[in-house]
């Protein structure tokens, strides 16, 4: 039988992949202030979040360890540590129980602590199946400290994080999404955790004979910088969490350079480029929600990208 | 299963208060993960529909005997002395739905660690005396309560009858009972209900001032807690400390109430 004749059939084909491992960000810096408790839903998991009186944030796996409330729903806040709301149980930065109210002796106590790093205005953690400690370095988003302040947009969606990164190495669909004439002109390298790809493609219609430039940054599975320039360069910073098997939290930070001539021009762009960015994912999303992900697709030669992305991103699996 | 047992354990619950109910009047109850039609007929004679559940009134209220094995109730409801007492007032009801399991506002009522952190209570609660019998127990809570701002002193005697029927009686300064029941809806979710009355001076505006006052005060003292029992997780084995009350011992007598495990 020729192969291509195949049929895919959804249901024997599609694979529900693990959650990866590696850095995500889970809370936006401005989401959780100082003295806050925040609760989490990441990686199928309940973590609770919380900044100190010393800004540091930590996160801790939410339910108490001694009658189960969940810290985030009523948690305090007290010096460094974040008290249960339930009888009042003091935990520290590292998990560890440090007061029992009226307790002749302090039990040993624990609850699961996360490797945390907050930069550029996100909150990252390590999320890794076996808990062993991340391979790769946290994300560093420092060299966006002189550009304009974040603007975010968040939105949900049904499916693995892989979709949030394959879609933007997917050559054939720039020309139904985002207005390109012809299949854009990809290059795709890897090394080690991290990956790039550089793309320039055509406009078509109003914009007909315009060249729009594009590069992609992807740092493991949970943070990929889409660069493109208008006058300034803007970086829309996306940062897909898994919330659960099978939901994920599309979240974009743009950031643009300030220019000197005209400073507030790096606003603009951003936000510009941010409306941009959420009309195309609001589109997309309406695919990432129904398709399944085929382990072993029928590619074209405009998709050669595909599975070198795959074979890249196998790592984090 | 965020639960390690049945979602409804064999008891007495109550569906409706009896006034709800008025002589050919009809209603529709969700309980036990169906629902369950009560009908009081105009002679006053009360039916249900499907009929497995045995039914009565007692206590101003109608109620259902749960048994998945369809077994005849193995014990009576206790009778309400302050329904009897002229001096008690009735001061209103709280009617809340929220996702939990009636076990757990069972083993709230011996958690005497929990007092302070949620029920401003002040300095450690004790436990003066937790006596289980049969398909009933007895607890008493002795404690200071900080009541609008004044600390005073408390007792707080818990009385309950099955799974789904508690009072609590506090004394001191104040009589106040709160007759706690709660009736599971499905899998997921219970209906909690309070019953209030307390002996409030008859001093006309006064009583009522009071007693909205209290009422009040008892619905405050227990919504930020209906947030902590929707997220929380049953431990099992809770890592307990010396100063947590006998709630190991409570989760022994909850025990009879579950059909015994297949060996």
């Amino acid at each position: 039988m020729n192969p291509a004749l195949r049929i895919v059939d959804a249901a024997v084909e599609s694979a529900e992949l693990p959650i990866p491992n590696g850095w995500f960000a889970i809370l936006s810096s401005r989401e959780l202030k100082k003295k806050a408790v925040r609760p989490v839903r990441a990686f199928g998991k309940e973590l609770v979040a919380f900044r100190g009186d010393d800004g540091r944030v930590t996160v801790l796996d939410a339910h108490c360890p001694h009658l189960g409330a969940h810290m985030g729903y009523g948690g305090k806040v007290v010096g460094d540590e974040l008290q249960c709301p339930f009888h009042a149980w003091r935990f520290d930065k590292g998990g560890h129980c440090t007061h029992v109210p009226f307790a002749k002796k302090l039990p040993v106590a624990r609850t699961r602590c996360w490797q945390v790093h907050e930069t550029g205005g996100l909150i990252f953690v390590h999320h890794d199946r076996t808990g062993a400690p991340p391979a790769t370095p946290p994300p560093d988003l420092s060299m966006f400290a002189r550009w304009t302040r974040p603007i975010e947009d968040r939105s949900e969606y049904r499916g693995h994080p892989i979709e949030a990164a394959e879609n933007v190495i997917d050559a054939g669909h720039f020309v139904y999404f985002h207005g390109a004439r012809e299949p854009a002109a990809l290059d795709f390298s890897a090394n080690g955790a991290t990956a790039s790809m550089k793309t320039a493609f055509a406009l078509g219609g109003l914009l007909s004979g315009v060249t729009a430039q594009m590069a992609v940054e992807l740092y493991g599975p949970g943070l990929l910088f889409v660069r493109t320039k208008l006058l300034v360069d803007v970086v829309v910073i996306t940062t897909p969490l898994p919330i659960e098997p099978g939901r994920t939290l599309f979240r974009m930070s743009v950031v643009a350079e300030k220019p000197r001539w005209f400073p507030l021009f790096g606003r603009i762009a951003a936000e510009i480029i941010r409306r941009r960015a959420a009309y195309d994912a609001k589109h997309e999303r309406a695919i990432w929600e129904h398709k399944v992900y085929v382990p072993a697709p029928r590619l074209s030669s405009v998709d050669r990208h595909i599975q070198p992305f795959r074979r890249w991103y196998a790592q984090f699996l | 299963m965020r639960f390690p047992f049945a979602a409804v354990p064999k008891s007495w619950y109550h569906l409706v208060w009896a006034d709800e109910l008025r002589a050919g009047e009809t209603r529709e109850v969700e309980a036990f993960g169906e629902t369950i039609t009560v009908h009081r007929a105009e002679d006053g004679v009360l039916s249900a529909s499907p009929d497995r559940f045995p039914i009565c009134e007692k206590n101003e209220m109608i109620w259902a005997y749960y048994d998945p094995a369809g077994e005849p109730p193995a014990f009576a409801l206790m009778p309400l002395p302050e329904l009897e007492d002229a001096s008690f007032l009735p001061l209103g009801r709280v009617d809340r739905v929220f996702s939990s399991h009636v076990q757990e506002i069972v083993e709230n009522a011996v958690d005497i660690a929990h007092y302070a952190a949620q029920h401003g209570f002040v300095g450690q609660a004790t436990l003066g005396d937790f006596a289980p019998e049969a398909h009933a127990f007895r607890a008493l809570v002795i404690a200071k309560k900080r009541v609008f701002g004044v600390t005073l002193p408390i007792q707080l005697a818990f009385e309950y009858c099955g799974m789904g029927f508690g009072v609590g009686r506090a004394t001191g300064p104040l009589t106040l009972s709160n007759v706690v029941t709660c009736l599971p809806i499905d899998a997921h979710r219970i209906r909690m209900r309070f019953t209030i009355f307390a002996i409030v001076p008859r001093v006309p505006m006064l009583s009522a001032i009071i007693a909205r006052l209290l009422r009040w005060h008892v619905w405050a003292d227990v919504k930020g807690e209906i947030a902590l029992f929707e997220n929380k997780l049953y431990r099992e084995r809770p890592l307990l400390s010396s100063s947590d009350g006998p709630i190991m011992k409570v989760r022994a007598w909850c025990r009879q109430f579950y059909p015994a495990e297949a060996a």
